[in-house]
């Protein structure tokens, strides 16, 4: 059997990052995983740290970083990596030709589909929306048919967020997609991309749009990670052209899936998809391999190092059938909640603090190495990554992302 | 000056009724609740149309008065009643000696009671525990609290009868002892204003010793707390009662694809008081697996609660206390026009409202009857408008919708979905709601605010909790100037998935663990509800 140098398990940003770290480095990496994660929901942002303790804004990312606890993932691994780390994913989208912007220096801020104004770090270029500060018309775009955008709402909440006397005007498109059918974002994005999508939507909004004004769009401007539609729409327009937030599916999210992937093609990663790890055979609290189930069949995958980016809750890397017994179903790594039931969560859902249930989770050292209930290394060739870590609200701080990227590019450089 | 003969405090199944049996008699009667309607008890509640079978053996009046209401509501509110029917089945550490009482009861009271061997009742419910010794058929029936309370409305406004929401009494004004009317507060402005009446009717379930209180007199009504669980799953075809002295979370009753298991029973201070904590629950299904043993398996959807208006003219608590209801005329203690009605149960709001309203009526000397035991609440919705709907509801969601919409909503609704296609979009894909039936929902100008769409609608009551369809109904609910004055579009949206998050929090495990992870997601991180001005 092919023995691998890492294994990484699962296929979310987290592992997807960590695997293009460790195949950087020259190593010989299998990806196991099934879905796509969080990306489809997650807009491919990269929130690093917006509200670190309280629920005041900080003044930079990094400044936010600083303020944190030591149990905090960014202060297991330390500042020094955030900023390689963040340094190699931006080399890493350059290189891909979709170059994201932004740097621990400075929140980028981002127009959500509530017409909020959402503190990011490192955002597609896309969906930069500091433009919307500076100019003085504002064109909110939705399409006929497609359920989960309201340009209404949005003109309502960005009146309340912007500065006081900017002109605001709604269009709606008229996609030239079968009728009645609900659509998604992503349904527009395909038809905005194919030649003639295109042309009839720029026709109808030249019709609406002066020149020098803000364009807001929902993810529609293409599904690959170029920015042809975007950059063609800027010039054709003479406009600022930005994307918003929104519900799933999100195209952008999904673009940084597809831009990710290739360059773990590109690096010789072995992909398995639809591969369900089961189990793991371990000595001496070291993994020798795992067990992975792949339609009806069971596999044995072995390696000198695994990383487990498994998402959490969310992506199935821990679960709790009951409360209060969490399990990490790979490599039963113990997980605990010590507190009371009734302190389980906060009575609300968004609020001044940190949700406990959110801050659960794998603890490990700086090496990223899962610890054990008495702090001790439980497994010394696992490293454990992303939302499966413990010590931090991606919520409440707007981290999640920062986190997943920080912790698998440790986790990387120290397989 | 606004006027009218009578005022009804409380927009329960009690104020319901009461609203619909005095406008069918010809009385001038406007409904004031303080919020929603059924905001109270009304909707936090087992939703089991008694057959009176759990009181015989403590009170025969209370069970024959529910047989006999249990074949009324079947008649007049054919589509709230689902016609389950019940089991009571006796486990080996439940009293021998109860189960031959209650047989006698049963027949005492005219309650129909079959004996069925355990086999028989597993063929029935394949669920139930294997250790069941003893078990009964009984013409138990789920009940849809909501919608029987909005068809009460419905047959009333034919009849003239009004109502106001949003709108809270919060002085009740009297001159030489004798009522003249009500001061009251709107939600949403605060404004005050005075209405002229002859007589009010407090039916303030659970707040009816706080109304009485406004009054200046003193009703002692305890608000008991109960906590029921809704599970995501049918595990049950029949309501299934537990053979015993009645006691905590010995009832299942299964509402469309869902069942709820309760109750609990706690005092508390104030039936505001909603609240359910992770150790009621876990006390429930402790209980709730003796009836059925993989009762942990199932997926639960949330946890709700509700307070009964516990009457007590001795001050006794919890279960033991009367769940028989009492009329209080207050002109025996100096106040003329002010009367309480209080206690009972839902299963008997129509008798309890024909009762108030006959004394009302010999007030007013009125002499015309009492109808609304015969009269259905709603026309039936015409076979014509099906066949037309079928067109654009999935296959199943034509009756659901029919039976929630009733006749005339229907039928407009209908229209809506044939005349735009833009309307014909699904806003709840969990519960298949289009835009047409939330925008007919709204144009009725009593919905101000996503969760009075959700009673209204059934949207995001569903296996996702609002999660995705939460955005939509506040973006559609924003394009009503109406709506949108009153409410802006992110506190509208917090105020939702806070009041869904109410009733996943204390069972937070699971799925729904996973499902408050995505809600986060979008709403807190993608759509940043919190907002804030930018910083730059
Ligand atoms: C709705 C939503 C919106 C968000 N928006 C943002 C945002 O705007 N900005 C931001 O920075 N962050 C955002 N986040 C947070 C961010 O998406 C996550 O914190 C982060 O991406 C987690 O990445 P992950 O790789 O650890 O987990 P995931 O993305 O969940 O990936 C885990 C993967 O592992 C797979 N897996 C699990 N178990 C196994 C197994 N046994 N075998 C094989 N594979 C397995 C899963 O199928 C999944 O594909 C959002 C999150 C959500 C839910
Ligand atoms: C957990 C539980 C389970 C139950 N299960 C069942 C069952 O299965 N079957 C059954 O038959 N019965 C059941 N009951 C009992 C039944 O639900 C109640 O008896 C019945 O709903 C009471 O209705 P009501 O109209 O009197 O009170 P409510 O429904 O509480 O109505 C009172 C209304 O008054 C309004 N109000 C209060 N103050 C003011 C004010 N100042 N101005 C204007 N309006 C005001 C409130 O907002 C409220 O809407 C249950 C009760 C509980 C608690």
């Amino acid at each position: 059997m092919l023995k691998s140098d890492v294994i990484v398990i699962g296929g979310g940003f987290a592992g997807l990052m960590a695997a293009a770290v460790s195949a950087k480095r020259g190593k010989k990496v299998t990806l196991l995983t099934y879905g796509s994660g969080s990306f489809p929901l997650n807009s491919g942002l990269i929130d690093i740290m917006a509200k670190p303790v309280s629920g005041a804004i900080a003044a930079t990312p990094l400044q936010g970083i600083s303020e944190l606890t030591e149990k905090h993932p960014y202060q297991v691994i330390g500042a020094d990596v955030l900023k390689e780390a963040v340094a190699f994913f931006m080399g890493l989208c350059e290189e891909e030709n979709y170059p994201y912007q932004g740097s621990l220096d400075k929140h980028q801020w981002v127009v959500t589909a509530l017409g909020t104004m959402k503190p990011s770090c490192l955002v597609p270029k896309t969906m930069i929306g500091n433009y919307c500060f500076k100019q003085q018309d504002i064109v909110l775009v939705g399409f006929n048919g497609l359920k989960d955008h309201y340009s209404n709402v949005m003109e309502e909440n960005l009146k309340n967020v912007l500065e006081n006397g900017k002109n605001y005007e709604q269009v709606i498109i008229y996609p030239d997609i079968e009728e009645g059918r609900d659509l998604t974002a992503l349904d527009i994005a395909r038809w905005v991309s194919t030649t003639e999508g295109y042309a009839a939507c720029l026709q109808q909004l030249r019709t609406v749009v002066k020149p020098g004004s803000v364009v807001i769009l929902p993810q529609v401007l293409g599904v690959k990670p170029d920015y042809a539609v975007w950059e063609q729409l800027r010039k054709d327009l003479q406009c600022d052209v930005m994307e918003s937030t929104g519900l799933p599916p999100s195209a952008n999210g999904l673009r940084l899936r597809s831009l990710l992937l290739h360059y773990l093609k590109k690096h010789n990663v072995t992909i398995i998809e639809n591969c369900q790890v089961i189990g793991s055979h371990i000595q001496d609290k070291v993994c020798i391999s795992v067990k992975a189930k792949a339609v009806a069949r069971e596999r044995i995958y072995q390696a000198e190092q695994f990383i487990l980016a498994t998402g959490g809750f969310y992506g199935g890397g821990l679960r709790m059938d009951h409360f209060p017994e969490i399990k990490e179903p790979i490599f039963n790594i113990p997980v605990h909640f010590a507190g009371d039931p009734e302190d389980w969560a906060n009575e609300e859902l968004f609020s001044q603090q940190k949700q406990p249930f959110a801050l659960v989770g794998i603890n490990t050292d700086a090496q990223m190495h899962p610890l054990d209930g008495q702090g001790n290394c439980f497994l010394t060739n696992v490293h454990v990554v992303g939302r499966n870590l413990s010590g931090y609200d991606f919520c409440f701080e707007q981290s999640g992302n920062g986190v997943a990227l920080v912790s698998a590019y440790q986790a990387a450089m120290s397989v | 000056m606004e006027k009218t003969t009578v005022v009804v405090i409380g927009g329960g199944s009690t104020g319901v009724g009461i609203l619909r049996d005095l406008a069918m008699r010809g009385v001038d009667v406007l409904l004031l609740e303080k919020r929603d309607m059924v905001n109270g008890t009304s909707s936090r509640y087992h939703g089991l149309l008694h057959s009176g079978a759990r009181y015989v053996v403590k009170d025969q009046e209370a069970a024959r008065e529910c047989i006999e209401e249990n074949i009324i509501l079947r008649k007049i509110g054919k589509s709230c009643v689902e016609a389950t029917e019940g089991l009571f089945i006796r486990l080996p550490e439940d009293d021998e000696a109860f189960e031959e009482k209650w047989v006698a009861g049963c027949k005492n009271s005219g309650i129909s009671a079959i004996p069925i061997t355990p086999q028989e009742a597993w063929q029935l419910e394949p669920n139930l525990s294997s250790r069941l010794v003893a078990a009964y058929r009984v013409p138990d029936a789920a009940i849809d609290g909501f919608r029987m309370a909005w068809q009460n409305i419905d047959s009333a406004k034919r009849y003239g009868g009004r109502v106001k929401t949003y709108t809270e009494v919060i002085r009740v004004v009297s001159e030489n002892g004798k009522v003249t009317g009500v001061e009251v507060r709107k939600f949403f402005t605060n404004e005050t204003y005075f209405i002229a009446c002859d007589f009010v009717i407090n039916a303030a379930g659970p707040w009816s010793g706080q109304i009485a209180a406004l009054a200046g007199l003193e009703v002692h009504v305890q608000p008991d707390k109960g906590t029921l669980i809704a599970f995501n799953q049918r595990m049950t075809s029949r309501i299934v009662n537990r053979l015993h002295v009645p006691s905590d979370g010995d009832i299942f009753v299964p509402h469309g694809s869902i069942t709820i298991l309760g109750t609990t029973s706690m005092s508390v201070k104030d039936p505001e008081d909603t609240s359910s904590s992770f150790l009621e629950i876990e006390s429930l299904l402790k209980i709730g697996e003796k009836t059925f043993e993989n009762l942990r398996k199932y997926r639960i959807l949330r946890a709700f609660a509700g307070s009964r208006p516990l009457y007590s003219s001795s001050g006794g608590i919890g279960r033991g206390a009367s769940r028989g209801f009492v009329i209080l005329n207050h002109a025996a203690e100096g106040l003329y026009g002010f009367i309480t009605i209080t206690g009972g149960k839902f299963t008997t709001y129509r008798l309890m409202a024909e009762k108030l309203t006959d004394m009302v009526c010999q007030e007013l000397h009125i002499t015309a009857p009492c109808r609304t035991a015969e009269e259905p609440l709603i026309q039936d919705v015409p076979e014509n408008v099906k066949q037309q709907a079928r067109k654009y509801f999935p296959a199943y969601g034509t009756v659901l919708a029919a039976n929630r919409l009733g006749g005339e909503r229907f039928e407009r609704v209908v229209k809506r979905l044939e005349n735009s296609p833009q309307e014909r979009q699904l806003v709840c894909e969990c519960e298949n709601v289009t835009v047409a039936e939330i925008k007919e929902v709204i144009s009725e100008g009593t919905s101000h605010t996503v969760n009075d769409i959700r009673r209204k609608t059934r949207m995001g009551m569903g296996t996702c909790q609002g999660i995705f369809c939460s955005l939509r109904s506040v973006g559609i609910l924003s394009q009503y100037e109406m709506a949108a004055e009153k409410q802006g579009s992110i506190e509208q949206l917090q105020n939702f998935l806070q009041s869904r998050f109410k009733g996943i929090r204390p069972v937070l495990w699971g799925n729904a663990l996973r499902e408050i992870e995505i809600a986060r997601g979008i709403y807190g991180v993608g759509l940043n509800v919190n907002g804030g001005k930018p910083k730059c």
